[in-house]
């Protein structure tokens, strides 16, 4: 980061101290260096760029929206595993993420008004009080696909990479609030993060959000120590995240600090307005909806991606492609997932795995025999378990364009 | 070396007290960057003011991945005042919202667009 100081036009590119209130030249015993010939209505224009990929070992091809807060989401070709690893997950932030993590004297509070004995435990505590459980759970950011919306919708404009599916390895949180005990009115459990509103307001979260007491109580939601069989990455939550298969991927707090058994529905940031929410009736493109019309978002819908090959392939002397990716329902099971190579007026079948647990993403592969030369589309689309399929074009419209499960599709010209 | 760890510490001392985003603080003067890319926005009126009011708390990738008409910037910026602390605006609004909604205003796509392949390549199965 520097700051560029300019006058008249003038360009005169330096690091210097700016003087605060709290008196940071005082404070150092250090004078702010070129304050003398910084004019009085003077304001100093800040460049914070930074490269995103220092530290973080993401893989060079993943794509950064937003340098500040960090934001950054995979190419369908980068989520060919299986088991997405780490410097291929994407990255979503609100606030100013943490730069370390004092896990030694990490404490996890829970309390709330509907918590009978509220207490804190440390990560030590968790780990032996506790039995641990793994599970390859799907996380997507509800705004995944925003990008396509028209009119389009503010915020990150992630195209099809904000999804991942790791393996993920923790307490139950279920066990937990039944140590603490949860009292007859409990309707949500919220949590909070160590990260910082964007503002540096330290009064302010970055976001705090959470999910109903009975998504709480399932097997597979966690709080979790180990994402892929090592700690979590700092930027993934180190070193508690909870973890919540199927939903928002926002419901997953990173960097936990606190929960907190609510008896009303959490009103945290990012709980309320518009965030994570949709209309609670469906709009024609474009309207206005009030903050009352909104509700919230829970299961995601049925989606699947084309992981192999990558988009752009040129068959040369084949006919024959094998294709691969995977697909997920949200709360659901996926029931199958279809193929067309002529732009869906006809579908065939492609093999299916079964998901490794509830709320993992499932494989599926198919074999093309392409008929002759030309350009195509190979688009698929999944049916989850209750015969609900993916549109093939935007689904409905919503201010802040979440939920954008329109079928994946890759370009192939056989030559 | 330890001149190195001195200034190590005061850089991390500066940019932690820069963390907090604040208001521009009098009029803004006519000024030019580092370099002429604006921070990856495009260079017409009112980009100093936007790069000096919006750049303190949040990257300018946050705006040049949007469009919208100048009464969505306008609520992007009232939604902002309301739970972001970004200050007032004051006369540098108008000039801002004119930039905005000229610069990044939303064009029809349609309910889906064509495919663009940024580079065909030969498939070698045997990867």
């Amino acid at each position: 980061m520097y700051i560029c100081c300019v006058s008249n036009g003038v360009m005169k590119r330096r690091i210097f101290l700016r003087q605060t209130g709290l008196g940071l030249s005082g404070l150092l015993g250090l004078e702010v260096v070129f304050a003398s010939s910084m004019p009085k209505d003077y304001i100093p224009l800040m460049d914070h760029r930074q490269d995103p990929f220092k530290n973080l070992n993401k893989h060079k091809q993943m794509i950064v929206l937003n340098d500040r807060p960090l934001n950054m989401e995979a190419q369908a070709h980068l989520l060919n595993d299986e088991v997405t690893p780490a410097d291929k997950m994407f990255v979503r932030n609100n606030g100013i993420t943490p730069q370390k993590i004092d896990v030694k004297n990490w404490r996890l509070v829970i309390d709330g008004e509907s918590a009978l004995n509220g207490r804190s435990f440390t990560l030590d505590e968790l780990k032996t009080t506790f039995d641990s459980y793994t599970y390859q759970l799907v996380l997507e950011c509800g705004g995944n696909g925003r990008s396509e919306f028209n009119p389009p919708a503010k915020g990150n404009q992630w195209t099809i990479g904000a999804v991942s599916c790791a393996q993920w390895t923790g307490v139950r949180l279920r066990d937990v609030l039944e140590r603490i005990g949860v009292k007859d009115d409990a309707v949500y459990l919220a949590y909070h993060s160590r990260d910082q509103h964007l503002s540096g307001d330290s009064k302010k979260e970055a976001i705090s959000r959470g999910i109903p007491i009975s998504k709480a109580m399932m097997d597979e939601t966690l709080l979790a120590y180990k994402m892929n069989q090592e700690d979590i990455p700092l930027i993934h939550g180190q070193p508690l995240r909870l973890v919540v298969g199927g939903w928002p991927a926002s419901a997953s707090g990173k960097w936990l600090t606190q929960l907190s058994i609510r008896n009303i529905v959490h009103d945290g940031a990012k709980m309320g307005g518009q965030a994570y929410r949709i209309p609670c009736e469906t709009v024609a493109p474009g309207t206005p909806v009030s903050d009352k019309d909104m509700c919230i978002i829970e299961s995601m819908p049925v989606k699947s991606l084309l992981t192999y090959p990558k988009s752009g392939a040129l068959l040369e002397n084949q006919k024959n492609l094998e294709i691969r990716g995977h697909a997920w329902a949200g709360e659901l099971a996926v029931s199958a997932v279809y193929y067309s190579i002529d732009f869906g007026a006809t579908w065939d079948v492609c093999h299916l795995s079964a998901p490794i647990n509830r709320l993992a993403w499932q494989h599926f592969k198919a074999e093309i025999q392409f008929p002759k030369k030309g350009y195509y589309e190979v688009w698929v689309r999944a049916r989850d378990q209750n015969g609900v399929d993916q549109p093939m074009i935007l689904p409905g419209w919503n201010p802040k364009g979440y939920l954008n499960n329109a079928c994946h599709r890759i370009a192939i010209k056989v030559v | 070396m330890k001149a190195g760890l001195i200034s190590t510490f005061l850089l991390l001392l500066l940019s932690f007290l820069l963390m907090k985003c604040d208001p521009p603080k009098g009029k803004v003067k006519e000024a030019t960057l580092p370099d002429s890319t604006m921070l990856g926005l495009i260079d017409d009126t009112g980009v100093l003011l936007v790069l000096q009011h919006c750049n303190a708390c949040h990257s300018t990738q946050l705006i040049s991945q949007n469009r919208m008409t100048k009464a969505g910037w306008k609520s992007t910026i009232q939604w902002m005042q309301a739970t972001q602390n970004l200050w007032d605006l004051g006369e540098d609004e108008a000039i801002i919202l004119t930039y905005l909604a000229k610069n990044y205003a939303p064009s029809a796509i349609g309910r889906r667009q064509s495919l663009v392949v940024e580079q065909w390549y030969a498939l070698d199965e045997k990867n």
